[in-house]
């Protein structure tokens, strides 16, 4: 299951997704994360942030609903206090990065790119455009074409890294942005982020959620983001990252089947902390069982 | 190395209306005010839900949970002989202390107090329930489940307000937020055990995330006790 992607060496296809995996550490205290293919670290912005009040989790058939805010370390502290474990556990170390605008999120990937000229450091950028905008009245940059490529661009001016721009289910037309994206000089996509999404308490009688909207993840969203890749898949030349809603290996190979290259578990490591792991062991059991590859099945749909 | 096992359910008796206690088949190592995260493997769940250590014995753990929404719903319709899927024990627990100590706990707040109380002998206890909530007959099963300790009962009103706070070196509270708040403003030496929403309990999606002395801390591994004036 080896595949040479972006220049690197992944294991499997397996990755744990941005955000439900922290640093790796956490669920390599149930299994050696070093099976891995790669791990796509929480999401980092410039500066620390403390993420959002209120509730930021609740559960939904078949999913969950999320609304942490970000809250992360910033990116220097993660340089020097998480990577080092990451790149010591021989996995592909994607740092997942957003901003609050154009300059922070340039300059966030400056400080990973410079860090990765002059030692072993992040492999590959996975950058984070469901983000809102406050410069732009809160509107994330992943929603339309325009404002898609302008950020890839800049990005892609910033840093000679691996650029994977994941992509919001959000947007006005996904297969316009995946395009826009290509163009401006990613070297890959990754998608679906969560849906935008509501719930609301009714004896209280106000959202669930401080932010009123959160992103809803999970079994429930898998046919939507299978449909998506699909589109996308069908659309772009660049390798596609597929996630949103696996739970299993049957779920994965689905995925790479829609035309993925690569795979993410998000809450699936929720629905069962040894996710990641089974399903890996579930996709080996595949292949060999169906005397086949993950290059001749993908795409086939 | 953490693990996910499954354990036989026990005993799964319905305390009061909403209040249920499960005791659940295994040998695990814990400390008190320590919790797990629990699942009921047939039932359409997503997340595993935190529940506080009532009691472990050599064999089983056993839980006083209350039902608050789908999840809890489902653990109170768990016949004995089902499985629970659960990992941990997870959190920092109450510390070990020395000197006179009171445990007050309010509404399911009391669940974590048993153990605790039990591993502080001379300990007090002070349980506060709502009015009108359980019959003489559920009253006597809570008070039954705290025969092995020194525990006074509070039907009604604020829990606090039958204790003397200046009478001991150390409050454990776990309760409302507003109860807690309020001992931890009283008393300088009270540590408190919070709840929140939890996604994975292992510290990886900060759902769970609290300020404790002015920085960020996740209640699932730096908690879920915490020192009351650190976080109120």
């Amino acid at each position: 299951m080896k595949q040479k992607v972006f220049g690197k060496e992944f294991k499997n296809i397996v990755i744990g997704a941005s955000g439900t995996f922290g640093f790796g550490r956490e669920f390599d205290k149930f299994y050696d994360i070093s099976i891995l293919g790669g791990v796509s670290s929480k999401g980092l912005t410039l500066n620390p942030k403390e993420g959002n009040t209120g509730i930021r989790i609740t559960e939904t058939p078949s999913g969950i609903m999320n609304s942490i805010g970000l809250e992360n370390p910033g990116v220097k502290s993660f340089l020097a206090q998480e990577l080092p474990f990451m790149k010591s556990k021989n996995l592909v170390v994607i740092a997942n990065v957003g901003g609050s605008d154009l300059e922070s999120y340039v300059e966030a990937v400056r400080l990973i790119d410079d860090h990765a000229k002059t030692q072993e450091g992040v492999d590959i950028i996975e950058l984070n455009i469901s983000c809102p905008n406050v410069k732009q009245g809160g509107m994330a940059f992943g929603i339309n074409a325009c404002d898609a490529e302008r950020i890839t661009k800049e990005i892609r001016k910033t840093t000679t890294l691996p650029l994977v721009v994941k992509l919001s289910p959000n947007a006005n037309h996904l297969v316009e942005v995946a395009k826009a994206v290509e163009a401006a000089g990613a070297d890959g996509l990754s998608l679906v982020n969560t849906f935008s999404a509501l719930d609301i308490d009714i004896h209280n009688k106000k959202p669930v959620f401080d932010n009123i909207y959160a992103g809803l993840s999970g079994s429930a969203i898998l046919p939507i983001a299978l449909r998506m890749t699909r589109d996308v898949c069908k659309n772009v030349k660049i390798p596609v990252i597929g996630m949103g809603g696996i739970t299993s290996a049957v779920d994965a190979i689905k995925f790479v089947m829609a035309g993925a290259t690569l795979v993410q578990v998000g809450t699936g490591n929720f629905v069962n902390p040894m996710a990641c792991y089974d399903i890996i062991k579930g996709l080996e059991d595949y292949f060999v069982k169906e005397n086949t590859t993950v290059e001749e099945i993908r795409g086939i749909i | 190395m953490f693990q996910v096992v499954e354990g036989k359910i026990l005993a799964n008796t319905q305390i009061g209306q909403d209040l249920y206690l499960m005791e659940v088949e295994g040998s695990f190592q814990v400390k008190e005010g320590q919790f797990f995260m629990l699942k009921a493997p047939q039932r359409e769940m997503t997340l595993f839900r935190p529940i506080s250590i009532l009691d472990c014995q050599k064999d089983a753990v056993s839980f006083l949970y209350s039902v608050r929404g789908k999840g809890t719903g489902y653990f109170s319709t768990m016949k004995v002989g089902e499985k629970m899927q659960l990992h941990g024990p997870y959190g920092n627990g109450f510390p070990k202390v020395e000197g006179s100590l009171a445990l007050v706990g309010g509404g399911i707040g009391m669940a974590p107090l048993l153990l605790t109380a039990k591993n502080h002998p001379g300990s007090k206890v002070f349980i506060g329930i709502r009015e009108n909530l359980y019959t003489a007959e559920e009253i006597q099963r809570i008070k039954d489940l705290f025969s092995s300790v020194d525990m006074t009962l509070k039907i009604g009103g604020i829990v606090s307000d039958i204790v003397d706070f200046d009478d001991y070196e150390t409050v454990f509270a776990c309760g409302p937020e507003v109860m807690m708040r309020a001992i931890a403003q009283q008393h300088s030496n009270c540590y408190v055990s919070l709840e929140k929403h939890m996604g994975c309990g292992v510290g990886a999606c900060l759902s769970c995330s609290c300020k404790s002395g002015g920085v960020m801390k996740k209640v699932c591994q730096d908690g879920p006790v915490f020192l009351g004036k650190e976080v109120f």
